[in-house]
């Protein structure tokens, strides 16, 4: 489960200070699908990194699974990470030197897997998302849907119960982006992990169990 | 996780565009470092395996030469005299000669020529065409072992060999690799008289050199020598080595040498190894000067394009890194795959130094100056570990311009980087 008690997120440049996000109250129970809205420079992208624990809270509290993250350094946020939540990002993230194979196996070198259990892993993920003929290619010589699968089978290679997905579908065309809604969906539905995206259109969020609204830094809509 | 992580340094590491010139500015880096080490070295090298032949070490021995003067009976008075000395410790001598093997009867030493032929450093071919078979040895007046770390690993130890000479002219100890004769075995010298072998040296085995100087190592290795021991006087030698007690003080003791030279009307000059050593400094100082000037230059232009090029790549491959934060790598991990990174680069860049070392040695230097295991020995325990504490330096200044740069960027910022 992810509980935000009040968390805020100053960004301080100079002199001047911009909240983005403000006083943010939220839970969201696990196996959950959800969409988060917002218009450009809502703090949509800066709540997702939030919950992510790619950035750190200014004021507030915030509880994954019960467990206290607002405190901690970004030093030892890499075990919550590695542990809990997997992320998909708009411009898939992918290492352009690494092959398709290679990027998929980069979280469970994290987790300290062994090679042949990687391996396992790695095929079944890369056949799941249709893209296991593609395991030797770098993300060069793909398109932007398989990469972005490749990315959700990173995502998914690590096993975490939380994935976060900031526009998926934003470097796609729609088709592909409806192709990479429908399996984020999948993954939800039958693998019950809980599924956070941030998007801005409005189509992509229908398909969402809910939709948090997000302007300024506040949520007005849950 | 380890051997993820150095996978992941190592594709790092290979991928990365600079690669080739980053190590070979390190390699060059590393060169330069090495040469104003060696060139310092070699005479610190010379002095320290010097102090070890001397057992009274290179402090508190000195040589007095003959210059000119061929009255014996004067002679035999000065050396007198410098025993009584209050102070002195020992008084010997010890030269390199060499002798023909025809000089020996039944040329018992011609198996052992043909040993040392293929191991000379000074001498050339041109000894056996005008000269025969020539053996090079060391000559020792009897006594004059206890001022040298001489070890015999068969036969008759030093101090036996004194009563040896009750009944022969000469004891003649044979070089770890010559060691071919029976020790008691008793040979004819035609010059001289009665030899007996009396036993073998230890491996590697150093004696001083007579001359000293900038241009050569400062021993010679005796595998492959013959060192004589006979009953000779002093005042038959070109040189008296000397040793004085470490209580008492070089300069007085010089000063007193002269003043009996003078009263016995010897032409003498007085050097002490000390002396000599510092004087080989002193005229290498300029270069060494000149040297440490224009490399100065150099190495801190290139450490500086080294931080340079080190920070470009990781401002290159920050997205990169966040990616790997991303998927659950640490801090730690990040600054543990730049230090593998690092340290790789260091090693082959000091393996790229120490080839081009070595070549330049091989180029430069010839065996009638520096044989080349003198060479690599100065390296060895001079150079090498100087040049690599300079390499885990830059290693560590790496690491260190990692950690500023990633200083406070968020994973959040960094995977967001183009």
């Amino acid at each position: 489960m992810i509980e935000l008690k009040n968390v805020s997120k100053i960004y301080k440049n100079g002199n001047e200070c911009t909240k983005a996000a403000d006083e943010i109250n939220l839970v969201i129970n696990e196996g959950e699908f959800i969409a988060i809205m917002g218009s450009s420079g809502s703090g949509k992208s800066t709540l997702l990194n939030i919950i992510g624990c790619m950035d750190e809270i200014t004021s507030g509290e915030y509880f994954l699974n019960n467990i206290p993250i607002h405190g901690k350094k970004m030093q030892k946020l890499h075990k919550i990470r590695r542990e809990n939540i997997s992320f998909v990002f708009q411009n898939f993230a992918l290492m352009n030197h690494y092959s398709v194979y290679e990027n998929v196996e980069i979280p469970l070198i994290a987790q300290n897997i062994k090679k042949k259990e990687r391996k396992r892993i790695i095929e079944e993920k890369l056949k799941l998302l249709g893209i296991d003929e593609l395991k030797g290619k770098l993300p060069t010589q793909i398109s932007g849907g398989q990469q972005q699968r490749c990315a959700i089978a990173r995502a998914l290679a690590a096993d975490n119960n939380i994935i976060l997905a900031d526009e998926p579908t934003g470097a796609l065309d729609k088709r592909t982006g409806l192709e990479i809604m429908d399996i984020l969906i999948s993954i939800n539905r039958t693998q019950k992990k809980t599924v956070i995206i941030v998007t801005h259109d409005e189509k992509i969020a229908e398909k969402a169990d809910r939709i948090i609204r997000i302007e300024d830094g506040r949520i007005y809509r849950k | 996780m380890v051997r993820g992580k150095l996978r992941i340094a190592f594709g790092e590491l290979l991928r990365e565009k600079n690669y080739g010139g980053n190590i070979l500015l390190e390699g060059v880096a590393l060169l330069l470092i090495g040469v104003l080490i060696f060139f310092q070295a070699l005479n610190d090298y010379n002095e320290n395996e010097t102090d070890k032949i001397l057992k009274y070490g290179v402090k508190y021995t000195g040589v007095v030469v003959n210059d000119s003067c061929d009255n014996l009976e004067d002679l035999e008075r000065f050396e007198n005299e410098i025993r009584n000395i209050k102070g002195i410790g020992q008084v010997g001598s010890a030269g390199q000669g060499s002798f023909n093997t025809e000089d020996f009867k039944d040329n018992v030493f011609d198996e052992i020529y043909e040993i040392q032929k293929g191991h000379r450093d000074i001498f050339g071919d041109l000894q056996e065409e005008e000269f025969g078979n020539v053996i090079e040895s060391v000559n020792l007046v009897e006594g004059s072992e206890k001022l040298f770390n001489l070890g015999v690993s068969k036969g008759y130890k030093f101090d036996q060999c004194n009563s040896l000479l009750n009944d022969y002219d000469e004891v003649i100890y044979l070089g770890s690799k010559i060691s071919k004769m029976k020790i008691g075995t008793v040979i004819y010298d035609l010059i001289n008289g009665k030899a007996v072998i009396g036993g073998y040296l230890e491996p590697n085995l150093r004696m001083v050199r007579d001359e000293i100087s900038d241009e050569a190592a400062a021993y010679m290795n005796m595998d492959y020598k013959v060192l004589i021991v006979r009953k000779d006087e002093l005042k038959n030698r070109s040189n008296i080595i000397f040793a004085i007690n470490n209580d008492s003080d070089m300069n007085t003791i010089k000063e007193e040498i002269y003043q009996l030279a003078r009263m016995y009307k010897v032409d003498m000059t007085v050097k002490t190894y000390r002396g000599i050593f510092d004087g080989i400094a002193s005229s290498k100082k300029a270069l060494i000067n000149l040297l440490e000037r224009i490399l100065s230059v150099v190495l801190v232009t290139s450490i500086i394009l080294q931080i340079c090029m080190q920070s470009t790549h990781i401002i290159e491959n920050f997205r990169n890194y966040g990616i790997l934060y991303a998927n659950g790598f640490s801090t730690a991990d990040q600054f543990f795959i730049f230090a593998v990174q690092s340290l790789v680069k260091g090693i082959i860049a000091m393996s790229l130094a120490l080839g081009a070392g070595y070549f330049l040695m091989d180029v430069f230097y010839s065996n009638e100056v520096y044989s080349l295991d003198v060479l690599y020995d100065v390296v060895l325990k001079y150079v090498l570990w100087k040049v690599g504490i300079c390499a885990v330096i830059i290693a560590i200044l790496s690491v260190l311009i990692s950690i500023v740069a990633f200083k406070g960027k968020t994973p959040k910022e960094l995977v967001q980087e183009r």
